[in-house]
C-alpha cells in the first residue's frame, strides 16, 4: 500500500491501528492517491481497493466500532473479532471526574433512587456511547454500579431475570455481551 | 481472617464517615470488612451476602439490578420492608435492647418516611451495618447513624435465633 497516515498500518502488515478520523479516510486517501498518480498502475489500484474494502467489511462486522467517538483510538488485528478501544483523553478525564464525585456523594446510599437518579450519574449517562469501553472496564474490575448506565446508553439488557441483584453474575452477563459486540474485555 | 486496618486508614475512613454520620466517634464504631458492592445493608440484615436487596419494580429504571422476595410489594415503603422480614420470621418489637435468644433488625427512614438503611443486632447487643457500597461497621447504638443520610430508626423487629445457629 502507499504512504499511510500517521499511526496506521496496512492490513497486510498484520496490525491496524488508528483513530476514528482515519477509519474511512484511509481507504479513500489511498485510492485517490493511486488514481491521481502519473504512473497509474491499475493492478495496484485494484489491489488497494480490494484490500481497503475487505478491511472495511471486516470492521463493519464489529459492532463495537460502529459507535467510535470523536478522538477515540482503536487497535485491531485483521481477522480478529474483538477490538481494543480507548476513548479520547478528554472523555476519559471527564468520566473519571464525574464518577469520582458521584461515588463520593452517594457512597453510603442503598436506595437506588438516591444513587442512580443523582444528577452526576445522569450526566455520566449523558456522555453516551463514548464511555461504553470505560464502563465495561469498571464492570471488569468488579464494580456493580454501572449496569444502569450501560443499559441506558446501549439500550441492551443481557442480564437474566434470575440474576437480579447478583452483582458478579450480572457483570459476567455484561462482559459476555461486550465480547459478542467485539469489545476487548 | 480478621479484617484489620492501619491507624492511618482508620483515620482516613473516619474522616470520610464523619462527613455523613456526625455522631460517629473513633470509639463508638469499628470497621469490620473491606468495601464490596456484592451486597447491601438490606441483604446483610437478611443474612444474605450474595446479592443486593431492594424493592425495585422490574419494569423501572433500576429494574433487575436488585433482588426482592417474591410476593412482597415492590415499593420502597416501611410496610414492604416489614413484610419482607416477617417472611424471614421477624415480628415487630418496641425495644432495641439486647434480648438473649433473639436477633433484631432496625429500619431507618428519612424525613419522608422512605426507607434508607437497615442494621442488624449481633450477639451481646452490638449492631452491624453495611454502609452503601462501602464497609461493614459494628456500632454500639442505632443512634450513631442518625443523620441526614439515613434519617432515624422507625422500626425494630425481632425473631428467635434459630436452634443450632451461632450468633
Amino acid at each position: 500500500m502507499s504512504a499511510q497516515p500517521a499511526g496506521v498500518a496496512g492490513p497486510s502488515e498484520g496490525f491496524l491501528a488508528g483513530d476514528a478520523q482515519y477509519l474511512h479516510r484511509t481507504s479513500l486517501d489511498e485510492i485517490s492517491e493511486l488514481a491521481g498518480s502519473t504512473e497509474f498502475n491499475i493492478e495496484a489500484y485494484r489491489r488497494a481497493l480490494l484490500d481497503s474494502l475487505s478491511v472495511l467489511v471486516d470492521i463493519q462486522r464489529i459492532p463495537a466500532l460502529w459507535h467510535l467517538g470523536l478522538g477515540a483510538s482503536f487497535s485491531w488485528r485483521p481477522g480478529e473479532s474483538v477490538v481494543s478501544i480507548r476513548p479520547s483523553q478528554q472523555v476519559e478525564e471527564t468520566f473519571r471526574h464525574l464518577a469520582e464525585r458521584w461515588r463520593t456523594e452517594t457512597m453510603f446510599q442503598s436506595s437506588p433512587t438516591a444513587k442512580f437518579m443523582h444528577p452526576l450519574y445522569l450526566q455520566i449517562i449523558g456522555m453516551g456511547r463514548d464511555i461504553v469501553p470505560l464502563l465495561l472496564r469498571e464492570v471488569q474490575e468488579e464494580s456493580g454500579q454501572w449496569f444502569l448506565a450501560l443499559r441506558s446508553i446501549t439500550r441492551e439488557d443481557p442480564v437474566k431475570p434470575e440474576e437480579a441483584g447478583q452483582v458478579r453474575k450480572m457483570a459476567e452477563s455484561w462482559l459476555c455481551w461486550a465480547r459478542e459486540q467485539g469489545y476487548s474485555v | 481472617m480478621p479484617f484489620a486496618l492501619s491507624q492511618t486508614d482508620k483515620q482516613t475512613i473516619h474522616g470520610c464517615l464523619l462527613a455523613f454520620f456526625p455522631k460517629l466517634t473513633l470509639h463508638n464504631y469499628e470497621v469490620t470488612s473491606p468495601c464490596t458492592d456484592a451486597y447491601n445493608c438490606i441483604a446483610m440484615a437478611a443474612d444474605d451476602i450474595t446479592k443486593r436487596w431492594w424493592p425495585t419494580d422490574p419494569r423501572s429504571f433500576t429494574g433487575r439490578d436488585y433482588y426482592w422476595p417474591e410476593g412482597i410489594p415492590r415499593e420502597p415503603s416501611k410496610l414492604s420492608f416489614a413484610l419482607a422480614f416477617v417472611r424471614l420470621g421477624y415480628e415487630a418489637c418496641d425495644s432495641d435492647a439486647y434480648e438473649p435468644g433473639f436477633e433484631k433488625v432496625a429500619l431507618y427512614v428519612n424525613d419522608s418516611e422512605i426507607p434508607t438503611h437497615m442494621a442488624k443486632q449481633l450477639n451481646l447487643g452490638i449492631w452491624c451495618s453495611k454502609l452503601g457500597n462501602e464497609w461493614d461497621i459494628h456500632h454500639e447504638t442505632l443512634q450513631v447513624l442518625h443523620s441526614e443520610t439515613y434519617g432515624h430508626v422507625a422500626q425494630i423487629m425481632k425473631r428467635k435465633i434459630p436452634l443450632g445457629c451461632k450468633r
